[in-house]
């Protein structure tokens, strides 16, 4: 619109025209620049979640395309890895047919204050700025209630992530409907029900899928029919191979039942690794939600591949003795989860336990009583689970003839001492059973014992489980070896006649007063394999028989 | 105690010999304390002795040196002295000066003394041996002397200690040193007990080898006779031995399976004419010419069956108790020769070992108690 003066007007009527045009002027751009504002140059928002130990929290990323030179700028506390995403997000964006804005892009991690790592905001930065630039429409998909999150390759492809399964925890946990992954993280994700999870192999197919153009399934799981398909049973460490050895054999399906640790400690070449490795073989199937926890555990420490895409088997971990402290109880500046998580609901094998660093050792005793560990690092405290099996394996000493009938100790009384110290009281006070294996000379064993196999040994493990599993399904507990002190009163109650025995032992058998719990927890364990309601003699006698000896 | 033989024991290379030569030559020890270089040159010291001489006769302060013994009750002796126990005297180098804590007077009253000996690492065998010999000398009151250390040496205290019996422990280290560490409390109740720890070697001495051998001297020299219950080939008991041998005493040595690492230095001995013993009678009889031979029943603890009430033993229990002898067996022979259930077994041998039928002697090896 122009405004033009008429020449017989009187000058003051002119310069009113001239006034009322400025304003009208002033309108006109601002109406034009708002309306710019708001359909092209747009801050957009994406929701992607950021793992903090086992847990997620949302991490909304937000970008902003500004006039400026050419730069991509990310702030909200990025560690290295996230801050050299901007050159896969660039190329990647490149590779797929995307024009990268000429323009200053900055992007935020919000909250600001918590620290993000990882490769998995690749895909939410990038979908971020396509959005900001107007390449993706904000009207045709509604991304408020989705979380994208993965990392691109320089082609576009997406690649694995650690930590997924926490990522669909949290969605599901508050509301997120859709969870777009990388297509190898599909089947961890999948555990989680409640949550539409898409697996996406491309950028170009997730941009295809946003703008309705070609739609991707979300990813179907039949986990049950996974889980059956599973072979549980390892063959190769099946107890009907291990000849004789009865009396540590007993002792492992003792500590399988209840989750008792178990110390095996005798010469070399006595078989106390075999017998460790084969405790996996009678351990029960784990329940969905064990599967679950220990998955998630595996996603977060990058564990799960195409081959093991999800947990199904009770880990068995055996960490080398020169393990770090940080290796194995968990730790890094970014806390990880140590061996000991990793051996959640399974079994921590330690071989050669006093050839392990004092720190180690001691570092175990909170997880050993807790089941869980806590990792405290100055900018956050975290808590992984622990909740494990511990079967340990020692020589008596250096040498490993130290108390054998046949072959002489060569170590000094000094070199003895020494290393039996290494296991601290309070940590030997934590391992229920401790299990003496000879040598055996196999000779005089007779041929024709037919030692029983592992499947009818689970099968009576099972049976126990399911007893404890009854008594103990008010008291949040699953085990007999995690009885508290007032359940111990209440579970295992002994009549005169035990009273007398256990009496008995502590003078005869030099027991320590805090012997004392420790065993009535095993005789409990015991007793349930008679299905007794009561702790009888018999079952006392058995467990006094897995004591500390001095 | 003369401060003189005091202060010539604690100079390198001097010993008893050496104090009664210089008597000899001197007409006294004072004299020789206040001698000169040459005199001593005289008298065929080489220069280093002398420089020593001189040296610490410098820094020498007779009273503050007792008063540091005092402080850690230990008494002092030189062979001089009438409290110096006679039989040590008769050894050809006696310590010149001894220093023990406790009490030596029943080394005078009980007038037997017998050396226990054996190995620091011995096995079940070596202990049972010890014990049961050990228990018939107290029972005969006669003291045994041993070094103190680990294994067979602890074990004959300890039964003395047991048993509240005088025992003298010989040590290889000054008396303020406790060697080995783990033995503290065991050393303080022989004090406690009457008994006596004595050593040649002043305070601060530490635990070197050689020192242990000097010792292993003393051990013989003490002794009217030696035991040996196991002993290595290589071991400081076969320098026991040896001492004891130069010292005119017996050797008794207390066979073992010539298979056992633990006895191919028992078994040396008795191959080259140690007294081969079976029962501690025959030490008695052999020394102090006493008890009848013709009763020894020694192997009473080994083959004689004991009156054990078996009237409260199962079928089960009396199959186990059967298949348990003398020599250790280990749980798996006893699973499959039982033919029972593990369980049951388990159950079977804690109630044994309990009553104190049966022991564990490590390795799950199981054995009846005599």
């Amino acid at each position: 619109m122009f405004v033009t003066g008429r020449l017989n007007l009187p000058s003051s009527r002119r310069n009113c025209h001239l006034f009322v045009g400025v304003f009208i002027y002033y309108y006109i751009f601002l109406f034009w620049s708002i309306l710019f504002l708001t359909l092209f140059i747009m801050i957009s928002k994406i929701y992607s979640c950021a793992v903090i130990g086992l847990d997620s929290r949302l991490v909304e990323i937000e970008s902003d395309i500004d006039f400026g030179f050419q730069k991509i700028s990310i702030v909200g506390l990025p560690d290295v890895s996230v801050n050299e995403s901007k050159d896969r997000i660039s190329s990647a964006l490149k590779n797929s047919g995307f024009d990268l804005p000429r323009n200053k892009i900055t992007i935020n991690l919000a909250p600001a204050n918590i620290h993000k790592a990882g490769t998995l905001y690749d895909l939410p930065i990038a979908l971020s700025i396509l959005l900001a630039n107007g390449q993706l429409k904000r009207k045709s998909f509604d991304f408020s209630k989705s979380l994208f999150v993965g990392e691109l390759s320089l082609n576009g492809d997406l690649r694995k992530v650690n930590g997924v399964l926490s990522c669909a925890i949290f969605a599901r946990e508050n509301g997120y409907e859709n969870l777009f992954i990388p297509e190898q993280n599909a089947q961890e994700a999948a555990l989680v029900e409640g949550v539409n999870v898409y697996p996406i192999s491309n950028l170009n197919h997730l941009i295809d899928h946003l703008l309705n153009k070609t739609i991707i399934e979300s990813f179907k799981f039949d986990k049950y029919s996974y889980f059956d398909s599973i072979n549980l049973m390892d063959d190769s460490f099946d107890f009907k191979y291990i000849k004789g050895q009865n009396h540590a054999k007993r002792a492992l399906e003792i500590a399988a039942a209840g989750a008792h640790n178990i110390l095996f400690y005798g010469p070399p070449g006595s078989g106390k690794t075999m017998l460790a490795r084969s405790i996996v073989t009678i351990l029960p199937k784990m329940s969905e939600e064990e599967i679950l926890e220990v998955s998630r555990v595996h996603s977060v420490a990058g564990l799960l591949n195409d081959k093991q895409p999800i947990i199904i088997k009770r880990p068995f971990r055996s960490p080398h003795h020169s393990g770090s402290c940080a290796s194995i109880v968990g730790g890094g500046s970014n806390p990880k989860p140590g061996e000991i998580s990793l051996a959640h609901r399974g079994v921590l094998f330690l071989d050669e336990f006093p050839e392990f660093s004092k720190t180690v050792l001691e570092s175990l005793r909170q997880p050993l009583e807790d089941g869980f560990v806590t990792i405290s690092r100055a900018t956050r405290t975290l808590e992984f689970p622990a909740n494990f099996i511990l079967v340990a394996s020692s020589n008596p000493c250096s040498c490993g003839f130290f108390g054998d009938s046949e072959k002489k100790c060569s170590c000094s009384q000094l070199q003895i001492l020494k290393y039996k110290n290494k296991i601290s009281g309070p940590i030997a006070d934590r391992i229920d059973m401790h299990v003496e294996v000879p040598r055996i000379n196999f000779d005089e064993l007779s041929d024709n014992n037919l030692s029983e196999d592992s499947a009818s040994v689970k099968n009576r493990v099972e049976a126990v489980i399911d007893i404890q599993k009854n008594r103990f399904k008010n008291f949040g507990i699953i085990n007999n070896s995690e009885m508290k002190n007032k359940h111990v009163k209440e579970f295992c109650k002994l009549d005169n006649q035990c009273l007398e025995l256990l009496k008995d032992a502590v003078m005869s058998l030099n027991l320590s007063g805090r012997a004392y719990n420790r065993i009535l927890k095993l005789a409990r364990t015991i007793a349930d394999f008679d299905n007794s309601e009561n702790i009888k003699m018999n079952h006392i006698a058995e467990a006094l028989q897995y004591r500390r000896k001095e | 105690m003369d401060k003189y033989v005091f202060f010539f024991s604690t100079v390198y290379k001097i010993g008893l010999k050496t104090i009664l030569k210089l008597i000899e030559f001197f007409g006294s020890l004072e004299i020789a304390f206040n001698a000169d270089e040459n005199g001593f040159k005289k008298f065929g010291f080489n220069d280093f002795i002398i420089k020593d001489i001189f040296n610490k006769k410098k820094i020498f302060n007779f009273d503050e040196e007792i008063l540091k013994y005092e402080k850690l009750n230990i008494n002092i002796l030189s062979y001089f002295d009438n409290d110096y126990p006679s039989i040590l005297k008769k050894i050809p180098d006696a310590p010149a000066v001894i220093f023990y804590k406790g009490n030596l007077n029943n080394l005078n009253n009980f007038n037997k003394t017998i050396g226990v000996v054996g190995s620091r690492d011995c096995s079940d065998y070596g202990v049972s041996v010890t014990k049961d010999f050990c228990e018939y000398f107290i029972s005969n009151n006669i003291i045994t002397v041993s070094g103190g250390a680990a294994g067979i040496d602890s074990i004959s205290h300890e039964v003395s200690i047991s048993k509240n019996f005088p025992t003298i422990s010989v040590m290889g280290t000054g008396l303020d040193v406790v060697y080995p560490a783990k033995n503290k409390i065991l050393f303080q109740k022989i004090i406690e007990n009457n008994g006596v720890i004595i050593s040649e070697f002043p305070i601060g001495t530490q635990g070197l080898p050689q020192n242990f051998i000097r010792r292993n001297r003393i051990i013989a020299g003490l002794s009217s006779g030696v035991l040996i219950v196991e002993a290595g080939l290589k071991s400081g008991t076969m320098t026991t031995a040896e001492f004891a041998i130069n010292q005119n005493k017996n050797v008794f040595v207390v066979p073992g399976s010539i298979y056992s690492p633990f006895s191919e230095g028992a078994n040396y001995l008795i191959k080259n004419g140690a007294i081969f013993v079976t029962n501690p009678k025959e030490i008695n009889e052999m020394i102090w010419g006493v008890g009848n031979v013709q009763n020894v029943n020694v192997g009473a603890h080994c083959n004689a069956p004991l009156p054990i009430d078996l009237s409260w033993m199962g079928i089960d229990e009396k199959i186990v108790f059967d298949l348990i002898l003398y020599k250790p067996k280990n749980i798996e022979n006893i699973v499959v020769e039982s033919k029972l259930n593990i369980g049951k077994i388990n159950f079977i041998l804690i109630m044994f070992e309990i009553k104190g039928l049966i022991i564990n002697v490590g390795g799950m090896n199981y054995r009846r108690v005599n």
